[in-house]
Formats: C-alpha cells, sequence, structure tokens
C-alpha cells in the first residue's frame, strides 16, 4: 500500500492550519497583489510595507509551527535566479552615493581559482546541509577571488556600488522571498481536498459569465484523485518494461524513444479505459453534466477567518492608497 | 548457478521510519527442474521479494546471487543482462503490451537484448506458438483480441526472451475457470519439457497442491517455510502460517470426519477421483 | 421486480450481444448470470441499469419501463458495482465517494452526513472515511462501492464480476456482506460471475451462451446439465465435480455421496 500524498501537507493544529481554505487562497491573492503593486523604490513608503509583510510573514511561519528550514528550503529552486538579481542591481544600478568600489581582475591565477572553486562546490554540496548559504559563499568566493588575485593579469574592471543599488538589490530580493514564503505557508498549511474546494468556490463568481465553473471543479477533483493511482500504475509498467529490457542507464538515444513508447501507450490505454468505465459509473449513479447538485464539503467560516479578511483588505487597501497618493 | 539469497532484506523508505518489506530472507534455487509456489497473506511481501530476483530490486542488507552475479553491484556494473535469465511475468501483464502489432509486441523483449530482427520474429514466433496464438493472429493488434488472449500475449513476451528461469506473478488472477487452465497448461508443459525452473506467485492454494513442488511461505516479510509442499499442508504450525487448504485436501478431511474415510492426501483432481473410486466400494 | 423481454442488442451490424432474451427476476432473490467471455452478461447488465438502449424489446423495473424519460427515477432503484475497483471510485476520499451519488441527488447536508456514516459502518469502513482510495485494498475499495449504491436506497444491486479483480480475502469480504444485504436486509441482488462456487450461494442461476438464455434454475437444477455448462466453458467446483462423476458410478456407497453434498453447502 502506498503512503503518498500528492502535495506538500504538514499535519498540525495551528490557528493558520484551521482557517478556512477559502480565505486562506484569497488571503495569498490579495498579497501576491499588494506585494507586487509596492513600487521599486528607496522610499520609505515602499520598504515599510515591504518589510512589514516580511516581518509578517515570519510571525505567521512560527505561529503555524511549520519549521523556519522548511520554508526557506521554497526558495532552493530559484536561488541562482536570486542571486544573478541580487548582483545584478548591486553593481549595475547607478544612483544615490557611490558608496564602495571594486577593482576586479580576469586574471590566469582568478580564472584557475574560479574553476577549482566550482568543481569543489560540485563534488562538495552533497556533503553540506544548508545548501542555500554554500551557494552564497561560493558566489561570494568567486567574486572574492576576482579581487584578490590580480597576477597575471588578462582584463580588470570596475564595479561600482551605490547605495541605490544596494537597496534596490536588497528590496527585489525580500520581495520574491516574501512570495516563495507565502505561497509555502499555504500549500504546508492546507490539506489538497481543501485547496480544491477553495479554488472551486472562488471560481465561482465567474458563472456569471456563463463559465462551466461545476465542470471544471469536478475535473480538478477528479484529476487530484487519479494522481497517486497513476503513478503507481506507471511505476508498474516501467517495471514490467525493464523486465523485457528496457534500461534507461544502459541504452542509445535512438532506443530510448521506443522505450518511451512503451511506458506512454500502456499508461494511455490504461486511462482510456477508465475514462470510458468511470463515465458508466458516474452516469448510472445519477451525475448529469451541469445539473445542480448538493455538496458533502461544508466548511463554516468562523471568526478568526472574519478578522483575517479584514486584516488583509487594510493591508491590501493601505497599500493601495499609499501607492495611489 | 540459479538463484541465491543470503540474508535479504529490503527496506522501503517510510515518511519517518524505513520499515521492512522483507527481512533477513535465505534460500537456494537451482537453474532447472524447480516448481516452486511462494504463498503468503497479501502484503506479506510477496512481490517485494520476487522483484530482487531479477534485479528490478537490490537488497539494503545481505546478498542476492543470480547465476554467480552478486547484488547489490558495484558502481556502473552492467546488470540488465540478468533480466534475461530470469524473465518475470507481472500481474495483469497485458497492461504492458503496445506494440502496433502483436508479433512486434512479443519480438520487443528479444531485441531489447540484442537479438537481430530476423532472429526476434524466430523467437517470438516459437513463443507465441507456446502460448496458443495462432499465425493469424500476428498481424492483429493487441487491443483487438479477447483479455484471455492479451495476457497470453504477455506471456510470449517473456517467454520469447528465452529465459532460464520463469518467476510469474499471479499468472491466472482476473481469468475464468478454462483461461486457468490454459495457462498452467502452458507453464506445466515448460517446466516438464525444457526443465526450466518456475516460480510462482499465487493465492489460490488449488493451484499450488496441483503443480507446485516446493513452497515457500512468507509471513509479515519473514521467510516461514521452505519445502515440499506435502510436508506444508501436514505441518503441525499450518494455522499460524494464515493459508487457506487446498480443496481436495480440505474434502478428503472432511470426509474423514463425516463418514471415516481413511485420509491419504491426493492434490489433483483425478488422483482424488479415482482414490474415491477404490476406497469406498459398497 | 425486474422483467426483460425479448431482449435484443447489436454493438454493430454483424455483433449481435444478445438475442431475444426473456427473464424475470423476484423482489428479494439473489440470482446469479453466468457465462463464457463474450455470453452476452455484461451486455445485458449494462442494458438493466440503461447504460445501453436495446435494439429491441423491452425492461420493467419495479412496474417503471425503462425508458429514457424513466432514466431519473429507474436511477434510484437499482445500481451497480463494477469489475474494476479503480474506475469506479469517483471521490477523492471514501467519504466523497460515497456522498456521490447523493449529491447528484440533491440530498441536504446533514441527511447526507448521517447515510454516509451509516453506510460505511454497515460495509465495515467508517474507519476508512478520511481515507484516499490508493490506500485502500481492493476489497475495501469494492465495500466503498457497495456503500455508495446503499445510500442511494437502492432495492437492486447488480454486482459485475466485482471479485474478479480481487484477492480470495477481498472476494470472501464482498461475499459475506452480499449475503447480509440479502438475507438481512432484503436487497435483491444480481451478481454476473464466472464462478461457480459463488454462484452456487444463490437462490438462482441463469446461464447465458451467445446471447440466449442456455438454462435456468436452482443451482441444484443447473449444476446437473454437465455438458451445457461445459459447453459455455463453465466449470464445476471441485466438490461439485467429483459429486457428479461419483454419483455416476452405481457401486458408490451413497454415505459418501451425501457427506460429499454437504461438503459443497458450506462456503
Amino acid at each position: 500500500m502506498n503512503n503518498i500524498t500528492i502535495g506538500q501537507y504538514i499535519p498540525g493544529d495551528s490557528w493558520l492550519h484551521r482557517l478556512d481554505p477559502r480565505i486562506k487562497l484569497f488571503a495569498l491573492v490579495a498579497l501576491l497583489v499588494g506585494t507586487f503593486i509596492i513600487p521599486i523604490s528607496t522610499e520609505l513608503s515602499a520598504i515599510i510595507p515591504m518589510g512589514a509583510i516580511f516581518i509578517g510573514m515570519l510571525i505567521l511561519t512560527s505561529s503555524s509551527g511549520i519549521p523556519l528550514k522548511k520554508v526557506i528550503n521554497g526558495l532552493r529552486p530559484i536561488v541562482f535566479l536570486l542571486t544573478f538579481t541580487f548582483f545584478i542591481q548591486l553593481f549595475f544600478i547607478s544612483g544615490g552615493t557611490l558608496l564602495v568600489s571594486f577593482d576586479f581582475h580576469l586574471s590566469v591565477t582568478s580564472i584557475l581559482a574560479i574553476i577549482l572553486l566550482i568543481i569543489f562546490y560540485n563534488w562538495s554540496k552533497k556533503y553540506v546541509k544548508t545548501r542555500i548559504l554554500y551557494f552564497l559563499l561560493i558566489t561570494f568566493l568567486v567574486f572574492f577571488v576576482q579581487y584578490l588575485l590580480p597576477y597575471v593579469n588578462l582584463y580588470s574592471y570596475q564595479l561600482d556600488v551605490y547605495d541605490e543599488g544596494l537597496m534596490r538589490a536588497g528590496f527585489i530580493f525580500v520581495r520574491i522571498t516574501n512570495v516563495i514564503i507565502m505561497t509555502s505557508l499555504l500549500t504546508f498549511t492546507t490539506m489538497t481536498t481543501d485547496l480544491n474546494y477553495a479554488i472551486e468556490s472562488l471560481l465561482k463568481p465567474l458563472k456569471w459569465i456563463k463559465v462551466p465553473v461545476d465542470v471544471i471543479a469536478m475535473m480538478l477533483s477528479l484529476t487530484l484523485r487519479y494522481i497517486p493511482t497513476l503513478l503507481g500504475e506507471t511505476e508498474k509498467i516501467m517495471k514490467a518494461q525493464a523486465s523485457r529490457g528496457v534500461d534507461f542507464k544502459e541504452s542509445k538515444f535512438k532506443d530510448k524513444v521506443i522505450q518511451i513508447i512503451s511506458l506512454l501507450i500502456p499508461v494511455f490505454v490504461i486511462s482510456f479505459k477508465r475514462a470510458e468505465d468511470l463515465g458508466n459509473a458516474m452516469e448510472v449513479r445519477g451525475y448529469v453534466i451541469g445539473a445542480k447538485r448538493t455538496k458533502i464539503d461544508e466548511y463554516k467560516i468562523g471568526l478568526s477567518d472574519i478578522l483575517s479578511i479584514i486584516v488583509v483588505l487594510l493591508i491590501l487597501g493601505a497599500i493601495i492608497t499609499t501607492r495611489v497618493i | 548457478m540459479g538463484i541465491q539469497f543470503q540474508d535479504v532484506s529490503y527496506a522501503y523508505k517510510g515518511f519517518k521510519v524505513n520499515y521492512d518489506a522483507i527481512g533477513h530472507i535465505s534460500f537456494d534455487i537451482k537453474a532447472q527442474d524447480e516448481f516452486i509456489a511462494i504463498v503468503g497473506h497479501t502484503g506479506s511481501g510477496k512481490s517485494t521479494l520476487v522483484q530482487h530476483m531479477n534485479a528490478l530490486l537490490l537488497p539494503t542488507k545481505g546478498r542476492v546471487v543470480i547465476f554467480d552475479h552478486v547484488l547489490p553491484p558495484k558502481k556502473n556494473e552492467k546488470i540488465n543482462y540478468l533480466r534475461q535469465k530470469v524473465g518475470l511475468v507481472f500481474q495483469f501483464p497485458e497492461y504492458q503490451l503496445f506494440e502496433e502489432t502483436i508479433l512486434k509486441d512479443i519480438m520487443f523483449g528479444p531485441k531489447n537484448f540484442k537479438s537481430s530482427e530476423h532472429e526476434a520474429m524466430e523467437k517470438a514466433k516459437r513463443a507465441a506458438q507456446k502460448v496458443g496464438i495462432d499465425e493469424s493472429l500476428y498481424e492483429q493488434s493487441p487491443f483487438r483480441i479477447s483479455g484471455g488472449q492479451m495476457r497470453r500475449v504477455a506471456v510470449a513476451g517473456i517467454l520469447a526472451m528465452e529465459p532460464d528461469i520463469l518467476v510469474l506473478d499471479e499468472p491466472t488472477r482476473g481469468l475464468d475457470p478454462q483461461g486457468r487452465k490454459d495457462l498452467m497448461a502452458i507453464f506445466q508443459e515448460i517446466y516438464e519439457k525444457e526443465h526450466k525452473t518456475i516460480i510462482m506467485i499465487t493465492h489460490d492454494m488449488d493451484l499450488v497442491a496441483q503443480y507446485a513442488k516446493r513452497v515457500m511461505v512468507l509471513d509479515n516479510g519473514t521467510l516461514v517455510y521452505d519445502g515440499p509442499k506435502e510436508r506444508l499442508f501436514e505441518h503441525p504450525r499450518f494455522e499460524e502460517f494464515h493459508l487457506d487448504m487446498p480443496t481436495p485436501l480440505k474434502i478428503l478431511k472432511h470426509l474423514e470426519k463425516e463418514i471415516g474415510l481413511p485420509y491419504k492426501p491426493h492434490y489433483d483432481y483425478p488422483s482424488l477421483l479415482q482414490y474415491l473410486k477404490e476406497v469406498h466400494h459398497e | 421486480m425486474i422483467q426483460v423481454r425479448n431482449l435484443s442488442f447489436s454493438y454493430n451490424q454483424n455483433d449481435e450481444a444478445l438475442r431475444k432474451v426473456n427473464l424475470s427476476i423476484e423482489k428479494g432473490s439473489w440470482v446469479s448470470i453466468l457465462g463464457h467471455n463474450g455470453s452476452g452478461k455484461s451486455t445485458l447488465s449494462k442494458c438493466l441499469v440503461g447504460l445501453l438502449t436495446p435494439t429491441q424489446g423491452d425492461i420493467d423495473i419495479d412496474g417503471l419501463p425503462l425508458n429514457e424519460k424513466n432514466l431519473p427515477m429507474i436511477r434510484k432503484k437499482i445500481g451497480i458495482v463494477f469489475q474494476n475497483p479503480d474506475n469506479q471510485f469517483v471521490g477523492v476520499t471514501v467519504k466523497h465517494d460515497i456522498a456521490f451519488g447523493l449529491e447528484n441527488q440533491c440530498v441536504p447536508h446533514d441527511e447526507m452526513v448521517d447515510k454516509i456514516n451509516h453506510y460505511a459502518k454497515l460495509v465495515g469502513m467508517e474507519a476508512f472515511l478520511n481515507k484516499e482510495p490508493h490506500q485502500l485494498s481492493g476489497g475495501q475499495k469494492q465495500r466503498v462501492a457497495i456503500a455508495g449504491a446503499l445510500a442511494m436506497e437502492q432495492d437492486i444491486l447488480i454486482l459485475d464480476e466485482a471479485t474478479s479483480m480481487l484477492d480470495p480475502e477481498g472476494t470472501q469480504e464482498i461475499v459475506d456482506l452480499i449475503k447480509y444485504l440479502n438475507k438481512s436486509l432484503g436487497k435483491t441482488i444480481i451478481t454476473i460471475t464466472h464462478d461457480l462456487s459463488f454462484a452456487a450461494l444463490s437462490d438462482r442461476l441463469i446461464v447465458l451462451k451467445d446471447g440466449e438464455v442456455l438454462i435456468e434454475g436452482t443451482p441444484k437444477d443447473v449444476f446437473q446439465e454437465e455438458t451445457k455448462l461445459k459447453s459455455s466453458h463453465l466449470e464445476l467446483p471441485f466438490g461439485l465435480q467429483l459429486y457428479n462423476d461419483l454419483s455416476k458410478d452405481s457401486s458408490i456407497n451413497p454415505s459418501l455421496l451425501e457427506a460429499l453434498w454437504a461438503f459443497n453447502s458450506k462456503m
């Protein structure tokens, strides 16, 4: 029997866990909008709200019982992008006062050092637990050796850091981090079935413009239901074909094409048969596309849900007004 | 040669804790002339055990030796060839069919193991004959035949690889009585005529009684019995194995209780019928 | 309760799956429909629940003629559990699946909760209400399917090869449940199967061959028709075959035959 559950839900009993999923989803959307409305600037009117959101997210994380480390790990996929953006902003924005100037040298020695660093990083990274910090450290060292080793120089260049560049770099960094933390908190504290329900509910207004929300909701729910089953079946087919000699490791490229076909076709066949059987089963149980149905899921809005909505709307409102003024 | 398990355990990585699907299993299986049934309650580890026999799974502890190749292997050692020597037929194998024609699908296995197009075709035709798939079906789509035929095509796909040992995971599951009979007859013939070792997972104790010579019983991941089938059914601790009795033995025990018929084990229909006719005359 | 008159169905011009089938099923009885693959059993069950429209003939369910107008009413009377446990499990959890039929019937929320709890308990799955289908065994999924049908208060339940894909443990679970539904709850049960030991438990057997009714009657009567059964690729259970073969031999002690018959009566 499988122990896979789809999604990243981490069980817990914090108030954030217990908050109505529709409220959580709405809050996420509102806060995301708010975060992106705040203009990139070094004015206090931009820094304060962004910083406040950041601190707010940290407080939420601690109150939800989700370990901060897990949330930070959500940054892993984009750490390269983040670092790149940070350095672009840091070195190439000129405005305000010059803080410091660096002379970097691309010399034979520094290039060698960089190559050694990269090799060392790739070999050693599997032994390090705090990957993100390690990556940042190596990046810092890459610059550092260019500063330190001008021997046998090939090319020198100068990078200036202005205070505005520093502020902007920091600002964008915090903004992206905020987005990741917000989204992670939602997926960590909400069960997939609840998220499904939240998405359905929030799409409901689209009914007014004749979008078949109920049908979309049913499709979404069926997809969720079948993902673990399909994964299990795909694994079985992979093993069956492996038993007939399919081996992704030990084969040439042209063989790979037919190997993939040997996996895809059975999965398609199973899925089409399933669609037919499922359609029959649903029809016999009285399902009519587009007909009115009651729902077993019932979520009651409580006091904390209403308060949360109010707080979120106030924050959003404040941000919009500061923007408009 | 053959397959040896030496204190083998396999642990699945769970959410917080690893749990052993099978633990401390040891046995020897010869490369020829064995007909072994592997039985045990659902979840006892039979499928996990059997997937070690063609190196689909590698032991987390202990060693598995397949035709003198030791597993787990060293890094970069090639083990794919073992899957040609030990052919594994999965449950509901008809799900593995995918090719345009039946013949092409049966040829898939041999071709993956470096048979030429011509060789693969010969092997495929031989295998198709063994399972009773007629020439007229060779160019048909594998999806336009009955379920029972699909199963035989899938089995042919493994037989075409000409493995030395055949491992079957519940080969008769989902088949009607006639289909079951036909399929088992194919395996029986391979065992008798080609002397290949056959290892079969099954829940059907009647099949065990009729076909198996040796039985391995798994209970919660451990091997609790490994020996001749006759001794299994007489075993003093049979209750603890959570197995059903084969029907012929159940009938004999019932008759012993009801009318005092002397109990003498018989494992298939013809011999039981014969015995009853001899023993109980007016 | 169910009347089938001159029912014919063809999938296309050359393929007549059912030919002028006539049968009737009494309220509260347990009838097994047997036949080889391609005998028309599944086609018959699909016609009975209105998934297929007969090319000829008609069906009455509890007095109501089966037609498009009556379909919603008919769907409240007759339900079906199919062979593949995964291909009929709609809900994200057990609770949601049992609820599915009730939601379609627009049952009010609180009533749904009561029914779900009641029928989950009846089939022994009350501890699994929040489990997802991939965490369940085949037998458990089929029990959930039965609970879903029961929750719709359908009096007739068709089980179309519902145990074919299950292991012996799962099969026994379903057999026990069916016995309970028929004997204690008085549901009309139609089982479609090729397993004669399973069919032997029912009140009446109908054997189909090539789209027509070959034999009909009580298990005892039908099991005598060995040649006809063999022509349908149906095999008598071990003990019954033994009984039949030994009965032919006049020198066999009747006490042996009696004891054998007693063995066959328990499953």
